[in-house]
């Protein structure tokens, strides 16, 4: 995972180079889309998360053209939506189907895209070039797209996105259907265009680790409405605050041994509960007793409950001591609305 | 050196002009067309059909005797229904099966005008049309069979073809424009396409007289087959077929394709701008303004091709024809020598009290005037037949027959003459439109020269296939 850098180079930036306010989506009677707003800085990496239906589609076709609001507005690098073609040539998408012409290869098609953002031939095609070597196609510029891998299509669909060298860049699902090495070389790639290019980024993803460990900000949607906004830490002390389960805390003990530790920890005088976590055998949520003066407790605490249990010759299989994660903020925002 | 002398300036590097998109897109989609290998594989496909036909026709021993230009008129037929079935089947792929693949979405994120992508892709199709024409001009000229066809049939094939190709690739377009799967425009393009093509199913009476005006309207393939039937193998002159209108020579028969190419273009012209990742129609057309404008142009539209068409069908009119009227069942006829023609003239009393006896016979004349004077008496064992009266508005069917004896081009024509009352009257004989006979002598095609085309274009064909699949092979490193 690439760690998050919130302060380094050009991504600390703060100048806004897309906004949303009200954006609203009918269809037919259906809302959509609930009134989304948001704003994102130049170079800065924005998560958008959501469940199936949440209308995170919805809201990227709106945002690149592709579908016009009910109503609301965007704008992007100061161009209002109401002159799409200006902003096409400010963004670059990568449409979650790639669309590529098997029979093609990465340099006829980077070529024909650049000709259509109105490069003339041979410009185009130096620029392809570039492209391909950028995204490490060089080897295989020449080849029918029709023979690239999974994760080949997504960088040259990632060079496509690029190829008018965008403000923004859009990324729909980029490394779904991946293997780890792929999510790993193409996490990477979307990470170098921040830093190289001072561009901006959306990126969908179902994979919350991916947000986590690559976005700046998060936006989670769910029914259409935005139920969380802001950085990936305010989404998640957000929804701590909102009463979430234990302190995110856990340990995974052999589920013959759950009642065991849960007994034992409890008898502890930090920990305040330590109860079976439902739906995942074998794990047990730690609460800690909050120190008189509210303060975070000391981090050696953990190790405390590490050593307690493996005295109890309980088998730890798994601590995690994380606070708390965006998984859980997720799921915990997103069931929330549903209900 | 001296000072003053001029020193050429280092030029400046020339700025490269980017292409209009649509030929940008008309370029990549007619490449990907040719090269990735559907539009030759549809292309050897026809090639081989044609290649079986062409030789059936040749070698056969009765098939042999329809004459060359015949045969040229039929090809000709084919070629152009071929090439509206192969461009209508691509356009209807065209949009809705880049829709399905995603592709679409990938252009429309781009700056491009959605009417010049439509416009691009359009040509893209169209080009499969003249790659038909290309491959079928070698089977013309050997069925041609060293007559002078050959060059009015590849101008008026690829002229009036031309036309028609345009208006079904667009109205394919169309269909795609506003289908969401690719499903759906092919059975809609597919079932567009029988309905155009099922006048021709129609029994041959039914293709004659108001109902043959009203399919002409309706379908221009049938103007267009006939136009090419009556120039090609009938020999009349274009002179023939115009009618004045207005002070002007309009040739009525080539308005009805003429508009439909026009007509079609410009819908999917207005439409274009309705390319959307979603299927759906310009926004014109949900306006209701727009759909009156547009209902009010086709009314204007068929109003043209109806009263064009109409013309075709005007009768000579003269005092006699406003009392008795006689009317023939069909306008041409192409045989070989030898051959025998039955027909049916209508005779109907239009006066105001009941006929007199009247005499109906047949003539025949000679339009080549250098050519052998006609005796009708040999051509038809019964050339003149009587009936005793009408009755006001009454009609009677007569049959006649004629054998073809001389190989040439005739008109035959019927009279029909109300005996007068007194020996010091006359009456105006009514006269029917002529049948227009085009009579082949008897010569056999010469099926030798056939083969070399029926094995040779599908092997070249097959063989460009091949070198462009084993270069990019090769360009992209494999083995």
């Amino acid at each position: 995972m690439i760690p998050r850098d919130d302060t380094s180079g050009p991504r600390a930036s703060s100048r806004e180079i897309l906004r949303a306010d009200g954006l609203r989506m009918f269809y037919g009677s259906r809302e959509a889309l609930k009134g989304l707003s948001f704003s994102l800085g130049s170079g800065r990496v924005l998560g958008f998360l959501g469940p199936n239906g949440a209308g995170k589609t919805t809201a990227i076709r709106i945002l690149t053209t592709i579908l016009e609001p009910s109503s609301g507005s965007f704008a992007v690098d100061g161009v209002g939506s109401s002159d799409p073609q200006t902003i096409r040539r400010k963004i670059g998408v990568l449409p979650e189907s790639l669309g590529f012409t098997k029979s093609n290869t990465a340099l006829e098609h980077l070529t024909y895209f650049g000709q259509l953002y109105g490069r003339g031939a041979k410009e185009a095609q130096t620029r392809a070039q570039a492209l391909v070597q950028e995204v490490g196609l060089e080897q295989r510029a020449k080849s029918p797209i029709g023979t690239y891998s999974r994760g080949m299509r997504q960088r040259l669909g990632i060079a496509r996105a690029l190829v008018n060298d965008p403000v923004v860049v859009f990324l729909d699902e980029p490394t779904l259907g991946l293997d780890p090495r792929g999510q790993k070389e193409l996490l990477a790639l979307v990470h170098r265009i921040p830093l190289e290019r001072n561009a901006s980024i959306i990126l969908c993803s179902h994979l919350l680790s991916e947000i986590e460990g690559v976005c700046d900000e998060v936006v989670i949607l769910s029914s259409g409405e935005v139920v969380a906004s802001g950085t990936v830490n305010d989404v998640v002390r957000q929804a701590r605050s909102n009463a979430m389960q234990a302190d995110g805390i856990r340990v995974r003990v052999p589920s013959a041994s759950v009642s065991k530790a849960c007994q034992l920890l409890e008898s502890l005088p930090e920990v305040g509960a330590a109860v079976p976590l439902r739906g995942v055998v074998g794990w047990v949520g730690i609460t800690m007793v909050e120190s008189d003066d509210g303060t975070p407790r000391d981090q050696h605490d953990n190790n405390m409950i590490l050593d307690a249990l493996i005295r109890a010759d309980i088998a730890v299989l798994s601590f995690q001591a994380e606070v708390a994660r965006l998984q859980d903020a997720f799921l915990h925002l997103t069931e929330e609305a549903i209900r | 050196m001296s000072s003053h002398e001029h020193v050429a300036e280092p030029r400046a590097p020339r700025v490269e002009s980017p292409s209009p998109t649509w030929w940008v897109v008309f370029a990549r989609e007619a490449t990907d067309l040719w090269v990735g290998g559907k539009g030759l594989t549809l292309v050897l496909a026809y090639t081989v059909m044609l290649g079986v036909w062409s030789y059936v026709m040749a070698s056969n021993t009765d098939l042999r005797l329809i004459p060359p230009k015949e045969m040229v008129w039929e090809m000709l037929e084919a070629s152009i229904s071929v090439g509206c079935f192969i461009c209508m089947i691509a356009a209807a792929d065209n949009i809705s099966g880049d829709r399905e693949r995603g592709a679409l979405e990938a252009l429309l994120l781009t700056p491009t005008s959605r009417r010049q992508l439509v416009m691009g892709k359009f040509l893209a199709t169209l080009s499969l049309w003249p790659a038909v024409m290309a491959v079928t001009i070698p089977y013309l000229a050997v069925l041609s069979q060293g007559t002078d066809i050959l060059g009015p049939a590849s101008m008026w094939g690829m002229l009036t073809g031309t036309a028609l190709v345009s208006g079904i690739t667009a109205v394919g377009m169309v269909i795609s424009l506003w289908s969401n799967s690719l499903k759906t425009s092919m059975s809609a393009a597919l079932g567009l396409f029988v309905l155009i093509f099922m006048p021709f199913a129609l029994p041959g009476h039914a293709q004659t007289g108001p109902m043959g005006l009203l399919l002409q309207l309706l379908s221009p393939l049938m103007a267009t087959y006939d136009f090419l039937a009556k120039v090609l193998v009938n020999n009349r002159a274009l002179t023939d077929h115009a009618r004045p209108v207005g002070g002007l020579l309009v040739w009525h028969h080539l308005i009805s394709p003429a508009f439909f190419g026009l007509a079609m273009f410009m819908l999917l012209f207005f439409t274009s701008t309705g390319l959307r990742i979603e299927a759906g129609r310009a926004a014109w057309t949900r306006r209701r303004s727009g759909r009156a404008t547009a209902a009010l142009a086709i009314a204007c539209l068929l109003g043209c091709m109806g009263s064009a068409d109409g013309l075709a069908g005007v009768a000579p009119s003269g005092p006699a024809a406003r009392e008795l009227e006689i009317s023939i069942d069909r306008h041409h006829a192409l045989m070989g020598q030898g051959d025998s023609l039955v027909y049916h003239t209508s005779l109907t009393n239009r006066a105001t009290e009941t006929s007199p006896p009247i005499t109906v016979a047949m003539n025949i004349i000679n339009l080549d005037s250098r050519g052998d004077v006609v005796d009708p008496e040999d051509w038809s064992p019964r050339r003149t037949q009587y009936i005793d009266s009408l009755r006001v508005g009454e009609s009677v069917s007569l049959a006649w027959k004629v054998n073809a004896i001389m190989d040439g081009d005739y008109m035959l024509y019927m009279v029909a003459i109300a005996k007068p009352g007194r020996p010091e009257n006359s009456v105006q004989p009514a006269t029917s439109f002529g049948i227009h006979l085009t009579i082949s002598p008897r010569v056999k095609l010469n099926p030798k020269g056939i083969l070399l085309y029926v094995i040779g274009t599908p092997l070249l064909l097959a063989s460009g296939m091949i070198y462009l699949h084993r270069r990019r092979r090769l360009a992209s490193g494999g083995g």
